[in-house]
């Protein structure tokens, strides 16, 4: 009885987030499905690949151009969750909702609504940038029901990042920061626009390191998916370890969240 | 109301920022240092080992270094203004005003303060960068000291700009929007991560629109001032169209202000 009490709460909880995010819905569709496809499709698959790579465009440019919907994924889950940040910034919502639900389901609950928002904006991406970077982005060998669930693993790994950052960053001014030292490190490192071998040949001690970053799992599959060959780590490996990274993120924020709210 | 008590006051306000900034320029230092060795990597060995010729070298890293560096930084300090003038919050803005100084006096220390905190980080790591790069940048054909005046011509413009977003837009426009509508398109289209030149020879219409753009006269200003030569847009050109940028943004500026503040 009680379960399904808190399964209704939950829902409603659901139900709330989509009705705040339904009048953020038409922002959203014009900055994230049209702008930013039509400006990293220009920028990096087009004028890039074109001016660095020459007629090697098409093969090399496609390689760089794989892994940039990594910073779609990155920013999309950066919004879909930093609501959080700002909630404990002064307690307002949060501590009303721990009123009502168990704090493991608040949790989860930010959780389920940041990788469905992230998932959904992410998802339409490379359809649109294989439209207007068509002739640069080779699909040809494409997998793209292979490339839906490593974006659904991917999302889920970045909205748990984010949220466990949303929980440890505690003043805005560091946010900047945590952009800078953390996301920016990590999409160069992690392969945004340069494939992982490459990291490996040039400087092997940061391939290695490389590992580490969950993302280099995502720029890896996405190459996978999108190009193929032996020098990407298959996508049987990339999506398992992504779920574990979400997993450990999980944990992370459950265990950080707890100690946050342990006051109230 | 122009006397030398108000530059005595000036003074002591600049001289207050730089204890302030003494105090957290360690921060910035260290960005500044993540920064430096990515972009080294990326253009002085992943992107060539790509197919990317080894004669790009000098311009991106000069275009990305600098120019990329001034967004984020410039962002950074455009949401510092922002936060200074949320209505309901007492901040040192308000104090600042109630001084008997001319009121450009105040923000003018703003921009200035902006641009020694740029200075001190980013010029000697661009030169470190570029002694780094050195087996490349030896055909560097221009001035140091031109190219550091440009530089300063750029900070001045990037000052008045970053300031002018928050006290332009609104609130909710600037959080949710400025990066994706704004500034995404002055960083894609900017002659950053490619000269103008080249995007010229791509697409011709392009190119004219990227003209539009201050940002590209900064990129390709630095390019000609270090490298000079007739692959990039004259620097004679980019001075000029700095400066016109610069006095459309004091224009906005001071009609911003009055709408925004409504300084007495």
């Amino acid at each position: 009885m009680l379960l399904r009490k808190q399964m209704t709460i939950f829902a409603q909880l659901m139900r709330r987030e989509a009705y705040i995010y339904r009048h953020r819905v038409p922002r959203y569709v014009i900055n994230y499905l049209l702008i930013y496809p039509f400006l990293y499709s220009v920028c990096f698959g087009y004028l890039q690949a074109q001016s660095y790579f020459g007629a090697q465009a098409s093969k090399t440019g496609t390689l760089s151009f794989a892994g940039v919907g990594l910073i779609m994924m990155m920013i999309s889950s950066y919004r879909s969750t930093f609501e959080l940040f700002h909630d404990l910034l002064d307690y307002k919502n949060v501590t009303y909702r721990m009123t009502i639900l168990n704090p493991k389901l608040i949790l989860l609950q930010h959780i389920l609504f940041g990788w469905l928002l992230s998932f959904i904006l992410t998802l339409p991406f490379y359809p649109i940038a294989s439209v207007l970077a068509g002739h640069i982005f080779d699909t040809s060998n494409t997998n793209w029901l292979l490339l839906v669930p490593l974006l659904a693993a991917g999302s889920l790994c970045c909205v748990t990042y984010h949220l466990l950052a949303a929980i440890v960053l505690t003043r805005p001014e560091q946010i900047s920061t945590f952009w800078f030292r953390g996301n920016f490190v990590m999409l160069v490192f992690g392969g945004a626009w340069i494939p992982h071998y490459v990291m490996c040949t040039v400087v092997p001690p940061i391939g290695y390191l490389a590992k580490l970053l969950p993302i280099t799992y995502i720029s890896d599959g996405l190459r996978q998916a999108i190009i193929g060959g032996d020098q990407f780590m298959p996508l049987y490996f990339c999506i398992p370890v992504l779920v574990c990274y979400s997993v450990l993120f999980t944990g992370c924020c459950w265990y950080m969240f707890r100690k946050r709210l342990d006051h109230l | 109301m122009f006397s030398v008590n108000s530059l005595r006051i000036l003074k002591v306000l600049i001289i207050r920022d730089i204890y302030v900034l003494r105090q957290s320029i360690i921060n910035k230092l260290i960005d500044a240092c993540i920064r430096l060795p990515i972009e080294i990597l990326i253009f002085g060995y992943f992107f060539p080992l790509l197919g990317m010729p080894a004669a790009l070298i000098p311009p991106l890293y000069l275009g990305m270094g600098f120019t990329l560096f001034l967004i984020f930084t410039g962002y950074s300090f455009s949401t510092t203004i922002m936060r200074l003038i949320m209505p309901g919050t007492p901040t040192v803005l308000e104090y600042e005003l109630t001084l008997p100084i001319p009121k450009t006096f105040v923000f003018g220390k703003y921009i200035l303060s902006y641009m020694i905190e740029a200075c001190i980080v980013n010029l000697p790591l661009i030169s470190i960068g570029i002694w780094v790069l050195r087996d490349n940048f030896s055909t560097i054909q221009g001035s140091w000291i031109i190219f550091y005046c440009t530089v300063l011509c750029a900070l001045l413009f990037s000052g008045l700009f970053f300031m002018l977003l928050p006290l332009h837009y609104s609130q909710g426009y600037f959080w949710n929007n400025i990066w994706p509508r704004r500034l995404s398109w002055l960083l894609n289209f900017g002659a950053i991560f490619y000269t103008w030149k080249a995007a010229y020879g791509l697409n011709r219409y392009l190119a004219v629109a990227m003209l539009f753009n201050p940002f590209t006269y900064i990129a390709e200003g630095l390019r000609s001032a270090l490298l000079s030569g007739p692959d990039y847009i004259p620097l004679s050109i980019c001075l000029m169209m700095l400066s016109a940028s610069s006095a459309l943004c004091v224009l906005a500026l001071q009609r911003s202000i009055k709408k925004r503040l409504d300084p007495v």
